[in-house]
């Protein structure tokens, strides 16, 4: 009944972010992760303005070795501890991996390498509310609710009734009937979402004001300006981002599932998702989408340390997603196919880049048993590898993607390249079947030895191959 | 019949069917896929770019390899699922019987696309109403399925990959039907299965046929 995103839906409450113990939706998060377990003290809270409560003691180590984890973390403490984070610095630390067991690390690093935060610590809390705020008025604006489209409740009965925008929340309750064939909820449906939503209902009388609907308007109207059309398109997004969300990370509680949690966040997920295609006209929703903000959501959501940007996850994630997408959104535009920019043309680089590194491969793959690229990279680069390595092995991988000085897509395309070239063996003696089955199942794999290759590929301009 | 099936002689897997699955988004078109390859059923992630699976059956005592492609739904993979056409002996096109607008796709976009990129003259293709199980929710009736895959010249068969209804039987029969093309058809095929009528005439056609191949 209470809406976990009401602190965001109601810019006029900014005070609640930083009150974070009276909220019971931080509790339900962090409660409901599977974050890591570590006890290790956390990391350098996002909004504390408070100097001595960084543990700012550390000094900064000349070289950091990859095997000393506890030398890393305080690398990596002693650069966020700065007024202003060196962000070459941070980098080059982000690109050899966040330790896993630092709690609350990973959350501050990304939120950083995707721009979110600034490099300046002091105007941390200023931009977090500010954005925060932003995406508020972004849900407000954006998701169009049929009960403010009809001018009187008869009308409300009349078309719309079966389809209840299950991106809207009212903690008013007026909407549980309308709401009951959602299968798993409303965002308002569930108690375990928690965190009331005290200024829904005064937000929800703007919009109505807001939208100055004219009398002309009716749900089979086929007029562009017609607020019932745009609204019938919206549902139309919607479906597919819920079919799409409902099958986010299966095999993950956190995401899947009849707890209230998994509805709760797949509820946020949904409204992410929908808010970008909304903002995006000229790409919407793109199956894959999912992917590449699911981890950012869930990084934000289990974050023990943080319990604001737990609240805030939805919201944090989504600025994060928008700066990603910026690198890849390209790959998802049909429109681009082919260009030089689009999916296809990044997939001819990552066949160029096999055939600078290991000629005999690709002569193998490519020309004897015509393994296009497409029928196994496609996947492995609209989605940045999230399907292809565990939850935790694909957070790794992003930690060097997000923090490649060279870009991302390059470095995506260095570790495609050293994929196919740690499996080059079996590749060479498998036929067409056992290796498109080989590539679309990626093995399990240390994934430090991906990332060596990887590495390798970077350092020399043409590599030969030695297995 | 230059070899009696199951004479001691040992046959690799000399013939191969590409048979392509196509359908809009969540019709359930990698779970028909995974019941038939593994006989099972979970929960899956949708489907990005293609997937890919191959599986040996028996036809006839012959050894038959399919290699299957499932394609994503969603319109912007099209442009990238189009060149999946090219050379499939079969082709499967799903809906979902829960959800109407699907079976409407299936003439406004599926066929089409068949027909614009499909390079096998003979491919056979099967309307397949996946989600039978979802008996409450059903949109679209088993007669119009019927009569949509009769008028366009289409096998058809109601299916359920969740509750394991009808799956291999769908592929079978897709397979014999390729089999009876005449385009790939293996030399020596034999058919064990009972036919509805007009599918035991063209049989019969096969069989006369197999002789003249290598």
């Amino acid at each position: 009944m209470a809406d976990p995103l009401g602190a965001l839906a109601v810019p006029t409450e900014p005070q609640k972010t930083t009150e974070p113990e009276d909220d019971p939706l931080v509790q339900h998060g962090g409660g409901g992760s599977a974050a890591t377990a570590s006890q290790q003290p956390p990391a350098a809270p996002l909004t504390s303005s408070a100097p001595g409560s960084s543990p700012s003691s550390a000094v900064l180590p000349l070289a950091v070795p990859a095997q000393l984890p506890a030398a890393r973390a305080a690398a990596f403490q002693a650069v966020l501890a700065s007024e202003v984070v060196d962000m070459q610095r941070l980098r080059a630390l982000a690109f050899d991996g966040i330790p896993d067991n630092e709690r609350g690390l990973r959350p501050v690093v990304w939120r950083l390498l995707l721009g979110l935060l600034p490099p300046e610590r002091a105007q941390w809390e200023r931009v977090l509310r500010r954005r925060r705020a932003e995406y508020a008025q972004f849900c407000e604006e954006l998701i169009l609710d049929p009960k403010h489209l009809a001018h009187t409740p008869a009308n409300l009965e009349a078309a719309p009734g079966s389809h209840p925008n299950p991106l809207l929340s009212h903690s008013s309750g007026a909407s549980s009937s309308s709401a009951a064939n959602s299968d798993d909820g409303v965002l308002g449906g569930h108690s375990g979402g928690g965190g009331g939503a005290p200024g829904a209902s005064e937000s929800a009388a703007g919009a109505l004001a807001r939208l100055a609907l004219s009398h002309d308007d009716h749900p089979l109207s086929t007029s562009s300006s017609s607020r019932w059309k745009a609204y019938f398109q919206d549902v139309e997004v919607q479906e597919q981002i819920e079919r799409d969300v409902a099958r986010t990370h299966p095999d993950m509680h956190f995401f899947s599932g009849a707890s209230g949690a998994a509805a709760t966040h797949r509820a946020h997920l949904r409204r992410a998702l929908f808010v970008f295609a909304k903002l995006n006209p000229g790409l919407r929703y793109v199956q894959g989408m999912n992917e590449l903000y699911a981890p950012l959501y869930w990084l934000y959501r289990t974050d023990p340390c943080d319990p604001p940007g737990v609240e805030a996850a939805e919201a944090d994630a989504f600025f994060c997603f928008c700066d990603l997408m910026s690198e890849f959104r390209d790959h998802f535009c049909q429109q681009l196919d082919n260009s030089t920019v689009g999916i296809r043309a990044t997939l001819a680089r990552l066949s160029g880049a096999v055939r600078a590194a290991d000629e005999e491969l690709w002569e193998h793959l490519e020309r004897a048993q015509r393994i296009n690229a497409q029928f196994y990279a496609f996947r492995w680069i609209t989605l940045a590898l999230t399907q292809e390595f565990s939850f935790p092995d694909a957070m790794r991988l992003w930690d060097s993607l997000l923090s490649d000085p060279a870009g991302r897509t390059d470095c995506l395309l260095r570790l495609c390249t050293a994929m196919l070239l740690h499996v080059r063996q079996q590749l060479l003696e498998g036929d067409f079947a056992s290796n498109m089955k080989l590539l679309q199942n990626y093995p399990p794999t240390d994934v430090s030895l991906i990332l060596q290759r990887a590495e390798a590929l970077k350092r020399m301009k043409s590599v030969i191959v030695l297995d | 019949m230059e070899q009696q099936p199951g004479g001691g002689l040992v046959l690799n897997v000399d013939h191969t069917f590409k048979i392509l699955l196509v359908g809009d988004s969540g019709v359930g078109k990698s779970s028909l896929l995974l019941r038939f390859s593994t006989g099972g059923f979970e929960e899956l992630v949708p489907t990005i770019g293609v997937d890919f699976k191959a599986k040996v059956v028996d036809v006839g005592g012959k050894k038959v390899k399919l290699t299957i492609w499932d394609t994503a739904g969603q319109e912007r993979f099209r442009t990238l699922t189009s060149s999946y056409y090219r050379g499939a002996q079969g082709i499967v096109l799903v809906y979902d019987v829960s959800r109407a607008e699907t079976f409407d796709s299936l003439a406004d976009i599926w066929l089409r696309e068949v027909d614009m990129y499909g390079t096998v003259e003979e491919c056979i293709k099967m309307v397949v109403a996946n989600k039978s199980d979802l008996a409450e929710q059903r949109e679209v009736s088993r007669e119009m399925g019927l009569q949509f895959a009769k008028a366009h010249g289409c096998l058809f068969v109601e299916t359920s990959a969740k509750g394991n209804v009808a799956v291999d039987q769908a592929f079978e029969e897709l397979v014999h039907k390729v089999g009876d093309s005449g385009d790939a058809q293996p030399a020596g095929f034999h058919w064990q299965h009972l036919w509805a009528e007009e599918q035991a005439a063209a049989a019969v056609v096969v069989l006369l046929r197999v002789g003249c191949r290598s």
